[in-house]
């Protein structure tokens, strides 16, 4: 994609969106509701003309070109199957109409099901079977005809959290068996991590970051992205010094806190520090014992969460942060609401942002 | 233990037992009377009414007024589909008004609609007038007291009833089926014929019983727009009533119609499939 933008009325839908994916790349897009990625797919699908920049698939250009003759399938967040059709006359639909004959059909069907796991179902209609089974007709009906490019709009949406987790697995080897491109949208930030090989983060119809989910979540380029990409505590400041591959940053009401540098900025600029929850220590001792960073806080919510402790701090200067530490100390070590205690965490965990 | 009744059913279910079952158990007593020397009713059996029907000239008026009312259904059902898809699809705030704007000529008697289209279907009318100033014809157009007028006349007086079913079941068809189709290589007319017909079906069927059996029955059109020359069974009927004053034979006429009617929606409910309506 160059240069795409498409305009719904007076709102920019997606804004000059340049984006090269990758053959046989698990791709996914990320983004809260009205970021434009639904758009994005749209338009990839042919459902809709950019109004300027141009959309090549496999080095065709896809100006004016209708749905019905690009090489790219779409699986609809809702299915979309055709509820007056059994199950194999849903998957057979497109190779129907691409005119393969009729007998070859039948053995494309059969091995489409038996890929999704959905052999012995062909003769159901849509409406008898389950969330997940529709789903996986869903992607077999697209599948079947070998796509350049395989389209999912939110395809886990629709199905509770632990069908979700296991479809995540299921979806990632099904893409890495087929070879197929994928490019799947999504707003939930765990189901792109855990399933594409490389994401891009949309918001306000433009692109914020695009690399592998490691890259995205190690080393979120603006404050939107690390609060999107997993919660994340972020604390204003400026800059106070630089000192090679660290940052001196003072915060009002706090003092001095350390980050990594980042590339562009100078003294006085004002930035966010921010460190995800799993990367704080919570303490009762004030000794700093390896931590380069340390504030007295005051717990102000204590949540157990299984594997887990939530804690929601008040620093001195009334932010709250959150914390997350293992259970796997004992009761002994919890803190209790109203406890007071030292957060503290190394300098290589936090992400300097510029603001 | 005692059966509950719905006692709510009461009221409607007596009204139709009142004022229609025992009319029509009347009509059809009537039907196997003979006719009076003066022309009110003799208790006598007969089935005479009933093979007269089978006259060449009665048949005609059967005939006909079948041909025009299947003719009248498929005309409807073709302009109707397009304009029901289009208010379907319309946006929201829109689609009321264009329903409303569809039922609007019910406001006015159907009776006065009907003599308008007399004006412009007169030699000298409207319709004859535009034309030939347009230099598409050269000579008045006859086109009143013709079987077409009465087409044209069943077909705008009936179109809303095609078009209101048929609108509520576009507009419960999920416009994602129609792009999942798009995607999956599906030209526009496939598109129509795999899938936004089938799932239509119901409001067609509707649509087309709905059309056909008031347009098979018709009277007033007919009678203003077909006058004497193209009549239909519903004419003749009131015809051998008020006119000829042969009750029975008019009353074997009149049950002849409805076995008629019943038997072609059965049977084309049946060819449709759909049980659901039976």
């Amino acid at each position: 994609m160059r240069e795409v933008t498409k305009r719904h009325g007076d709102t920019v839908a997606v804004d000059r969106l340049s984006l090269t994916i990758r053959k046989g790349e698990f791709f996914a897009i990320l983004g809260p509701s009205g970021s434009g990625k639904t758009t994005t797919l749209r338009l990839l699908a042919g459902f809709e003309q950019p109004d300027s920049g141009e959309i090549i698939i496999e080095g065709q250009p896809m100006q004016g070109v209708p749905p019905n003759r690009r090489p790219v399938n779409l699986v609809f967040q809702n299915y979309a199957l055709f509820p007056h059709m059994t199950v194999a006359q849903n998957v057979a639909f497109g190779l129907e109409m691409k005119g393969l004959p009729t007998p070859e059909i039948g053995p494309h069907v059969a091995e489409a099901l038996e890929m999704v796991r959905l052999a012995g179902k062909q003769d159901r209609l849509p409406s008898q079977l389950s969330g997940g089974e529709q789903q996986r007709v869903a992607l077999a009906r697209a599948l079947v005809n070998r796509p350049a490019v395989l389209l999912l709009d939110e395809p886990l949406g629709a199905l509770d959290k632990q069908l979700r987790l296991e479809m995540e697995v299921e979806l990632k080897a099904l893409q890495e068996r087929v070879g197929i491109t994928f490019v799947c949208v999504t707003h939930d930030q765990e189901e792109a991590l855990t399933m594409s090989d490389r994401l891009a983060v949309m918001h306000h119809g433009r692109l914020l970051q695009i690399g592998t989910p490691e890259e995205i979540y190690t080393a979120p380029a603006s404050a939107f992205v690390a609060s999107f990409i997993g919660v994340s505590n972020s604390l204003p400041g400026r800059v106070q010094a630089i000192d090679g591959q660290r940052t001196t940053v003072a915060v009002e009401g706090i003092g001095l806190v350390h980050a990594p540098s980042c590339t562009g900025l100078r003294t006085g600029a004002p930035v966010l520090v921010t460190i995800r929850p799993e990367r704080l220590h919570l303490s009762r001792d004030p000794a700093t014992d390896g931590y380069q960073n340390q504030i007295a806080v005051r717990v102000a919510k204590a949540i157990y969460s299984g594997n887990e402790m939530h804690y929601l701090v008040t620093l001195p200067n009334n932010l709250t942060w959150k914390a997350r530490v293992p259970n796997a100390d004992g009761t002994a070590k919890r803190f209790h609401a109203g406890e007071s205690a030292y957060l503290k965490w190394r300098t290589a965990e936090a992400v300097l942002l510029p603001e | 233990m005692k059966k509950s009744i719905p006692w709510l059913i009461v009221p409607p279910a007596a009204t139709l037992i009142l004022f229609f079952g025992v009319p029509l158990a009347l009509v059809l007593a009537v039907s196997f009377a003979t006719r009076g020397t003066y022309g009110g009713i003799e208790w006598a059996f007969t089935l005479g009414n009933y093979t007269s029907i089978a006259d060449p000239l009665y048949l005609r008026i059967f005939w006909r007024s079948l041909w025009l009312a299947v003719l009248t259904t498929i005309i409807c059902l073709v302009m109707g589909f397009p304009l029901a898809y289009v208010i379907a699809r319309a946006p929201q705030r829109w689609q009321g008004i264009l329903l409303f704007l569809v039922i609007i000529p019910f406001w006015t008697n159907f009776l006065v609609r009907t003599y308008a289209w007399m004006f412009i279907l007169r030699s000298e009318g409207l319709l004859s007038t535009v034309l030939s100033a347009l230099g598409l014809t050269h000579e008045p157009l006859p086109l009143l007291f013709t079987d077409t007028a009465v087409l044209i006349g069943l077909v705008y007086g009936y179109l809303p009833f095609m078009v209101l079913p048929l609108y509520a079941a576009l507009e419960r068809l999920d416009p994602s089926l129609i792009e999942a189709a798009w995607d999956l290589y599906a030209r526009p007319l496939q598109v129509f014929t795999r899938v936004v017909l089938p799932l239509s079906k119901p409001g067609v069927i509707a649509g087309c019983v709905l059309v056909f059996i008031p347009s098979l029955g018709a009277y007033v059109t007919p009678d203003l727009l077909g006058g004497a020359r193209s009549m239909m069974i519903g004419n003749l009927i009131q015809h051998q009533y008020l006119v000829v004053r042969d009750w029975p034979f008019g009353s074997a006429l009149s049950f002849v119609l409805m076995a008629g009617v019943l038997a072609a929606v059965l049977y084309y409910l049946r060819a449709g499939g759909e049980r659901g309506l039976l």
